[in-house]
């Protein structure tokens, strides 16, 4: 009789190949589901990153590395360009190079700098190159500590420029918080700041929550911590034996070889109801932040994470404020669990009058 | 979310009819507008203008490894050639979308194939003043697979143009030496054992830490695991 086939059958193909390529290449397409120019940002800030390590005798020419979100080539100028593969290995020299890349940044097509003025590499790019529109990313290695300029809106508009050291911004508890706080402010926080592609309310004016808010959520805070932590990989729905955890920040260090996690977040959105409009009894709302602490401090053990904290966007009718955590406050003290609550609004009406006092 | 018969419907204002008679409708339309994407991530990708060797690479890999990201293939088999996988409807409909305007060509030229028959050769890409229209429906409807489609050019595009002529040479499934040139590759049709999807699933047990791979990291270990396979060393 012939057998089923297996999935795990891997032909000719032996495992510790494979592990091989695991080992080396792990991260690597990690930002699939993030927006396209931020995605570009992160990996142009790790390319830049894994090219310092390789260049370890800092031999690159102290000239900007230029990269632009422009994958696609036309024209006569881009007819002596060449094509690098694999630059994201580090092998190849980046600095005094204007590199046009797609959001992976995996290869590129490269072309050599031939001039030291800032002003005329902005004429160039916005003027014979016409790609001042499309997001850039300059690498600075001049002055005293190198610096990575973003800029969303291209060389076009120099002033609107977002900069980051090379080494990557330094995660610390406040520095995630403020970022998950800088996203419930620009995309969360009412449903007019809510992207039409994820809206967190089935039905706003009753209060009823999308069933899938959490999966808008944790698409929301992925996108803003990797924009933010350059060097970091957010992964997202990792599988442990306690269970599945929400978010991870994790940061390999090229220079000592080590994976260190530093966050394990946890998600719980609270509702007073739910998508269908059936009531959401207060009482499981309460297992459900109990077994939200319990969780990420079961997942942040077994991860090793440095920092394991609750994050509760609380969608309930009305804003009871921090009294949802009264149960459970030191039960996360004594786990060291961190817990947070944002409140969503479910008009931009109740958030003005939120604001004003009424 | 609508299904493809919803969209038909909604667009064309036709209705269900039985399941045989709607393959053969309406497989001609998903397979032209599977390569219009094709087109389109090889752009998104940088991989355009795109060989017409790439193109069928990139075809065969997007159906290899469809399942990676739970999605049939579009086409589950392919014959065994020397020279690479070849879909002569693909070809048949890339010319036609040359002929109505959504694709162009360029570094246009003739080669003769394994065959001894003449082909048309050259790298295309596409007309987005025609075609815009329809990857946008395409992402608005097929999300998922668009997503698919996207990062596996995305994945591919770390190789060298002549690297992504030969990858699918040292490709699990297709390099498998119990099928001999001339015969058919099969990993959906009436087969469903699938090496490449396997060898791209397995990382899952690979990776440091215990860490779970994202379905895109699967396709760039893959891709890179190619690369590996070609040259034999891992550049990082």
């Amino acid at each position: 009789m012939e057998q089923e086939p297996s999935d795990l059958d891997l032909g000719s193909w032996k495992a510790e190949d494979l592990a091989l390529t695991a080992q080396t290449y792990a991260g690597i397409g990690t930002d699939a589901s993030l927006p396209e120019d931020i995605r570009f940002l992160s990996r142009s800030a790790k390319l830049i990153q894994e090219r310092k390590v390789v260049d370890n005798k800092r031999s690159d020419p102290k000239q900007p590395a230029v990269f632009l979100l422009a994958p696609s080539r036309r024209g006569e100028i881009w007819k002596t360009a060449i094509r690098v593969p694999m630059l994201d290995n580090g092998l190849s020299r980046l600095n005094g190079w204007i590199w046009l890349v797609s959001a992976a940044v995996n290869s590129g097509y490269g072309l050599e700098l031939t001039f030291q003025d800032d002003n005329c590499l902005f004429a160039f790019v916005t003027g014979p190159l016409n790609l001042g529109d499309v997001p850039t990313v300059i690498y600075d290695p001049r002055g005293p500590s190198p610096k990575i300029r973003y800029y969303p809106y291209g060389l076009r508009e120099p002033d609107k420029c977002v900069i980051y050291p090379t080494e990557g911004e330094k995660v610390t508890d406040e520095k995630i918080f403020s970022v998950i706080e800088s996203v419930y402010q620009q995309c969360l926080k009412t449903p007019d700041a809510q992207s039409r592609a994820g809206r967190l309310w089935a039905k706003a004016e009753r209060c009823w929550p999308s069933s899938n808010a959490e999966a808008v959520v944790q698409l929301n805070l992925k996108a803003g911590l990797a924009g933010q932590f350059l060097t970091c990989i957010i992964r997202e729905e990792q599988t442990t034996p306690e269970g599945r955890t929400d978010l991870e920040i994790e940061e390999n260090d090229l220079d000592r070889g080590v994976i260190i996690r530093h966050s394990l977040i946890e998600l719980k959105i609270l509702r007073s109801f739910h998508e269908g409009g059936s009531v959401f009894p207060h009482s499981e709302t309460l297992d459900r932040i109990r077994s939200g602490v319990l969780q990420a401090y079961a997942y942040g053990t077994q991860k090793g994470a440095r920092l394991a904290t609750l994050c509760c966007f609380d969608m309930r009718q009305t804003d009871e404020k921090e009294c949802c955590f009264d149960d459970v406050r030191e039960l996360a003290r004594s786990k060291q669990v961190v817990l947070k609550r944002w409140y969503i609004y479910s008009s931009s009406d109740l958030y003005r009058k939120a604001m004003s006092g009424q | 979310m609508d299904s493809i018969g919803d969209i038909r419907r909604d667009i064309y204002g036709v209705t269900p009819t039985s399941t045989q008679e709607d393959e053969e409708r309406w497989t001609p339309l998903r397979r032209r507008v599977r390569l219009i994407m094709l087109l389109h991530a090889s752009e998104t990708a940088g991989l355009a203008p795109i060989g017409i060797v790439q193109l069928h690479s990139l075809a065969y890999l997007s159906n290899v490894l469809a399942p990676v990201w739970e999605l049939r293939p579009l086409d589950g088999k392919v014959m065994k050639r020397r020279g690479g996988p070849f879909y002569p409807v693909l070809q048949h409909d890339l010319d036609r979308l040359i002929s109505r305007g959504l694709v162009s060509i360029t570094n246009l030229g003739y080669r003769r194939d394994d065959d001894g028959r003449w082909r048309l050769e050259g790298s295309f890409y596409l007309n987005y003043q025609f075609a815009d229209p329809i990857v946008k429906r395409y992402y608005e409807v097929e999300n998922h697979m668009a997503a698919f489609i996207e990062e596996l050019a995305y994945a591919f595009s770390a190789l060298s143009e002549q690297d992504l002529q030969s990858v699918v040479s040292k490709d699990a499934t297709y390099a498998d030496e119990l099928t001999a040139f001339g015969n058919v590759v099969d990993f959906g049709e009436w087969r469903t054992l699938n090496y490449s999807a396997n060898a791209a699933n397995y990382f899952r047990r690979l990776l440091p830490g215990g860490a779970l791979p994202t379905l895109g990291e699967k396709l760039h270990l893959y891709a890179r695991h190619l690369h590996w396979r070609l040259h034999g060393t891992r550049t990082k």
